[in-house]
């Protein structure tokens, strides 16, 4: 247990790593620099900038000493953007609206999500079964940001019962967390009642209701949390699906959250910015990913984590 | 009761052979009777199932009648997608600009502009469609790519075996935990100005072709190439090491058959269903993720359009117009839904054993 927790820290942190290196390079191997305005400065402000931000040293050289800093938290200054400002700063000042977005709306997904697979599977073949299944499928299929402008034309600017745009009050935080929460939450639905249905087949569920264990005792002890590891699994993308969406929610909704300002980063080519972005929500997503997968290991013993489970 | 020679009364109680039982078959009965033990083969077994699941059928005629629509649709219509049309800038669906209204005054026949204009006078009935048909042909080709990287990476991990598979599967691994959407955005925004100049500069008539489409679309190929096969080569890896222990493998190595053929004549096509259920499944992915870069900006380039670029547009006018927004909202999800729900048809009809997760 103790050498695969390791094991999976070392491949972690090699992942951040590749993905901090390769962005590095990558954005080093792009033509024009930072610098690059429409009226492009003379060679010799060029160079002096080039110096001052270190851009004039080797690149394996400007890497090692990016990530050295880097490791103490700082990411450097913004070239373009916010000119200037650290940019541990910036992300300071972003990443708590993102997260609690982000995070509701996980919140949302699941405690909505499981009760409705339950709901469904005890319906099972009955119109409510049915009707719920559709909202999933459909749920599935709109795409979020499809989803955002609609709900902004429909509920905003048509009937104006929330704030189109910005973070005033707790009204306007509603839709950006439901059009977040909504993908996910109708897959952990359609998750959760085909597993609680795989389970109700079982045969120790069939032993409990023979000794006459309570319906409540039987969903919360028997039922559920067999049924919980799938959904367990699902947490891990649904991390970095939130990510996703919360780049188009934060865009439609003008959210001043982590997402909506990497986009802006990209298309202006900040590449501190960029880098600094890059490394944080790709740390997330793997730290994420790996908590997931120790939790699975807390929940299900049965899992064998030393080797691969061959079929 | 006389009694009949043939009875077998005394061993089976209540049943006995009659003279009937004994005369030959008609032909008809033959026939019948041929059709019902027919074995079918995989292909026709796979078929008669899909046919008799409603739903798939239904989404498959739904989204043949959408690439009709897609495919044919220009044809019918007097308009390019990027013709900008003076004086009819911004009309509503089925509204007619000044100087048609004269034509159709004067007796000249006038096609109508069934779903109205954009702000640069564009005929967005045509520019649906085109859209409708870049998003569709992205979706398919970048699945296929996919399915190729992802079945010949899989098999050869899966039936090397050893260190080999260990190897490359730990890729796999670090690959699957790369924040997929992150990675895309990096890479088609930072892909885009190298791969425009290459195509500028390149005098191949192919690169040439591609590039009038914009890069964005290579870009999107090219993420989808790098990052998106590996789920497909789990999937088969898994299939290969199950498939190898077999029979008929052992029996073709017994006979001096190569790895590589082995694989392409003995593992492939039994994995067959499985690469065509996932191909299948990919492509609305394909389609979620091209027309969510189109919506950032980092997709398809101007004057070509896909449906998330014509949702990003419609943005900034949807007070006014809020057609623009619903009419390629509502393609884009009847899409992706068809191909989701055709994909599952498909998967219960070719691949029974494979575990459905939806219900």
């Amino acid at each position: 247990m103790l050498m695969y927790i390791i094991k999976r820290i070392f491949i972690a942190a090699a992942t951040v790593l590749l993905i901090a290196c390769t962005t590095f390079i990558m954005m080093n191997a792009i033509p024009g620099g930072p610098f690059m305005a429409e009226k492009a400065p003379s060679q010799s402000v060029l160079d002096a900038l080039n110096a001052k931000y270190g851009l004039d040293k080797p690149v394996p050289v400007q890497l090692v000493n990016y990530l050295k800093a880097a490791v103490k938290g700082d990411f450097g200054v913004s070239l373009r953007m916010q000119k200037n400002r650290p940019i541990a700063d910036i992300i300071k000042d972003m990443f708590p609206i993102s997260a609690k977005i982000g995070l509701l709306s996980v919140l949302v997904a699941v405690l909505l999500g499981i009760p409705i697979g339950c709901i469904a599977a005890y319906n099972q073949g009955k119109f409510l079964d049915n009707l719920l299944r559709i909202i999933t499928t459909l749920g599935i299929a709109v795409p979020g940001f499809v989803l955002a402008a609609l709900l902004q034309y429909w509920l905003c600017v048509k009937l104006a019962w929330f704030p189109c745009i910005g973070l005033s009050s707790w009204k306007s935080y509603i839709l950006p967390v439901f059009t977040l929460s909504f993908y996910p939450m109708c897959y952990i639905g359609r998750l959760t009642r085909s597993s609680m249905l795989d389970v109700t087949k079982q045969d120790y569920i069939r032993t409990a209701i023979a000794k006459g264990v309570s319906p409540v005792s039987l969903i919360f002890k028997h039922t559920l949390r067999n049924e919980l590891l799938p959904i367990l699994t699902y947490l891990g993308p649904l991390t970095a699906g939130t990510l996703m969406g919360g780049f188009v929610v934060e865009s439609v909704f003008s959210i001043p959250g982590l997402g909506r300002y990497f986009i802006q980063s990209i298309l202006n080519r900040d590449y501190p910015l960029i880098m600094a972005t890059t490394i944080c929500l790709s740390a997330l997503v793997v730290i994420m990913n790996l908590a997931v997968d120790l939790v699975y290991k807390l929940v299900d013993p049965r899992i064998n984590l030393g080797r691969e489970v061959k079929n | 009761m006389t009694k009949q020679p043939f009875s077998m009364q005394s061993r089976f109680k209540g049943f006995e052979f009659q003279p009937e039982d004994f005369t030959k078959a008609s032909a008809e009965e033959q026939e019948n009777l041929k059709e019902k033990l027919s074995p079918g083969s995989y292909w026709k077994d796979a078929w008669r199932k899909l046919r008799g699941n409603v739903v798939a059928m239904c989404a498959c005629i739904l989204l043949l009648l959408i690439t009709i629509f897609a495919l044919l649709g220009p044809i019918c219509v007097p308009y390019h997608d990027a013709e900008q049309l003076r004086g009819a800038e911004g009309l509503g669906p089925m509204q007619y600009s000044a100087s048609e209204i004269n034509k159709m005054n004067a007796g000249e026949a006038v096609f109508p502009h069934i779903f109205g204009t954009d702000t640069h006078g564009r005929d967005l009935f045509v520019r649906t469609m085109q859209a409708t048909r870049i998003s569709v042909l992205i979706g398919v080709f970048a699945a296929m790519i996919v399915c190729i990287i992802g079945t010949l990476y899989g098999s050869v991990s899966g039936y090397l075996g050893g260190k080999v598979d260990f190897i490359m599967m730990r890729i796999v691994d670090i690959i699957y935990s790369l924040p997929d959407i992150l990675v895309v955005l990096l890479l088609s925004s930072i892909i885009k100005a190298p791969l425009q100049n290459f195509i500028n500069d390149s005098k191949n008539k192919f690169f040439s072709l591609i590039g009038g489409f914009g890069v964005g679309i290579i870009s999107i190929f090219i993420v989808f190439a790098l990052l998106f096969w590996v789920g497909t080569a789990r999937i088969i890896r898994g299939q290969v090491l199950m498939l190898k222990s077999q029979e008929f493998v052992t029996a073709a190595k017994a006979l001096g058959a190569s790895s590589g053929r082995i694989i392409r004549k003995h593992i492939i096509p039994n994995c067959i269903g499985q690469i065509i259920v996932i191909t299948m499944m990919q492509i609305p992915s394909a389609i979620f993720l091209e027309s969510f870069l189109s919506f950032l900006g980092l997709g398809v380039s101007a004057p070509h359009a896909t449906l998330g670029s014509l949702i990003a547009d419609s943005l900034s006018g949807m007070r006014m117009y809020p057609s623009r927004l619903l009419i390629p909202s509502v393609i884009l999800s009847v899409i992706i839904l068809c191909f989701n729900l055709f994909g599952d048809g498909l998967r219960d009809a070719l691949d029974p054993r494979m575990k459905r997760e939806s219900g």
